[in-house]
């Protein structure tokens, strides 16, 4: 043991790795055990310095594994795949949010040829294709393509709900979904589908549907919805003239839709699961937004209005009338 | 595998190198990345920046590092950017730098109310220094990361960081007494 530690002041002694060492491993180190012992006059020295080590602790902070996992697959998505590119989008401006409830990040399951990017609960992917054209995905949503041949046929399958931005070219760009496809050659619209309902909005450019056998030619602005239960569909002209959906914004309207409609949007957004009482509930037709950032002022836009009250228990909501 | 021979395959274009390197330095990376913010995602994302642009620049960069102070850099610095241009967005003038020794989600992880005391006993010693005090010393005793390296990190002198950390440990010192 060097005996010029007898020169040191404790805060000398407590930044000497082999001391530091000693403390935290609960004096096994012989030569230290020894040093201390020999050097009375010394030990109030040893022991302020002690006092130090023990004082400066950090508790390590680590990621869940699978939230390890997803990042590395992303990141290596990214550096291996020449034309697609996934990010986990994140809502800079909204400070404060990230920190009310936890936002899961998005799982993307990766094969080589048949690519599939699937969005979970409570967040939105962009994901830039092969050609150039861009998609965001809303949450709990997914895309899948093939790869090989999407230059000459760009066919995506659609569940849930997304935003492309398509860029023109000579191949017809299609969407795949439960009840209809979309085609188009360079244009930006909006895809939903999910359990019996379907529905389509343009916002540049003009897109044709099919539905079974009947097609329909959407111009910007206009909406198809399409009930798969009451075999009707519906074209309207879209309330508001904007360039991309609202919910990319994370503003989610309604007008005249059923609450089981409303609340499972809710759900996907904040990730959470909501409880009805009773079941009539989910046939009442709400109009209005919600807005993505804040559990609580959500469920207010959207029950007050409906005479209802919530309560929250973990990730789980109970409605019940008043 | 030590950091040279990682260092060249990554050099080299071997996407398992980087596997191996993000794999034994993401806990790092996270651990002292989250302390400046809550926001998890931010700094997901920041390391996710952090190791894609490695890969693209892998051709260009220098030929001897050490891997971990070379990452915690660069990880700092967009946290920090990002944190600064979150600033300007809510139009507050003065950007101060916050280094929490304990994240506020892991006082929540904390069960039982004995650990709970001797939590915060052991922290509350910590709380009257500056952030950049914080961080010398998180990065002096916790990572046993050298004043050099320190240094570049946290983009100040050699003599600025000796200072940081003999005036924390003095702080502390008087704590005690």
């Amino acid at each position: 043991m060097n005996n010029s530690f007898l020169t040191y002041s404790s805060e000398e002694l407590a930044l000497d790795p082999s001391f530091i060492k000693w403390v935290r491993e609960r004096s096994v180190d012989a030569a230290w055990n020894s040093f201390y012992e020999n050097h009375k006059y010394f030990q109030p020295v040893m022991d302020e310095a002690k006092y130090l080590v023990s004082k400066v602790t950090f508790t390590p902070i680590y990621l869940e594994q699978s939230k390890k996992d997803a990042l590395w697959e992303r990141i290596q998505i990214n550096i291996t795949e020449d034309h697609i590119q996934i990010r986990h989008i994140l809502w800079y401006k909204w400070i404060g949010v990230a920190a009310c409830f936890a936002i899961l990040l998005g799982v993307v399951y990766f094969k080589w040829n048949r690519p599939t990017i699937h969005s979970l609960k409570g967040n939105h992917e962009m994901v830039h294709l092969p050609d150039d054209s861009e998609v965001i995905i809303n949450a709990e949503s997914s895309i899948a393509f093939t790869r090989n041949s999407f230059t000459n046929k760009r066919n995506i399958n659609l569940e849930g709900e997304a935003f492309f931005t398509v860029v023109k070219n000579d191949a017809p760009f299609r969407v795949i979904m439960d009840k209809g496809i979309i085609e188009v050659l360079g244009t930006s619209f909006n895809a939903y589908s999910r359990n019996d309902s379907m529905a389509v909005q343009c916002f540049t450019g003009s897109v044709k549907v099919s539905i079974k056998a009947e097609e329909f030619v959407l111009k910007a602005g206009e909406q198809l919805s399409y009930s798969g239960l009451k075999k009707s569909n519906e074209k309207i002209n879209l309330p508001f003239q904007d360039n991309r959906p609202r919910w990319i914004s994370r503003i989610f309207h309604f007008e005249r839709s059923q609450l089981r409609i409303v609340l499972d949007e809710l759900s996907r957004q904040y990730d959470v699961q909501i409880v009805l009482d009773n079941e009539k509930n989910g046939k009442e037709l709400y109009t209005g937004f919600f807005t993505g950032d804040d559990l609580d002022k959500a469920l207010q836009s959207v029950l007050w209005p409906m005479n209802m009250n919530y309560r929250i228990s973990g990730n789980i909501i109970y409605v019940n009338d008043d | 595998m030590t950091d040279e021979t990682l260092w060249q395959s990554l050099r080299d274009g071997e996407v398992k190198a980087l596997e191996m390197i993000y794999k034994r330095e993401v806990d790092h990376l996270y651990s002292y990345a989250v302390r400046f913010t809550r926001d998890e995602d931010m700094v997901m994302d920041a390391i996710q920046d952090t190791f894609e642009e490695l890969w693209n620049k892998r051709k260009n960069v220098s030929h001897q590092v050490t891997i971990r102070p070379y990452l915690m850099t660069a990880v700092r610095r967009r946290v920090l950017y990002i944190l600064k241009s979150r600033k300007k967005i809510l139009e507050v003038s003065d950007f101060e730098v916050d280094f929490a020794e304990i994240d506020n989600r892991e006082k929540q992880w904390i069960k039982s109310e004995e650990t709970k005391e001797t939590h915060h006993k052991l922290h509350q010693s910590m709380e009257f220094l500056s952030a950049r005090q914080k961080e010398a010393l998180y990065l002096k005793f916790f990572q046993n990361l050298s004043y050099e390296e320190i240094c570049s990190i946290m983009d100040i002198n050699y003599q600025s960081v000796r200072n940081l950390i003999s005036q924390a440990l003095k702080k502390i010192k008087e704590e005690w007494k």
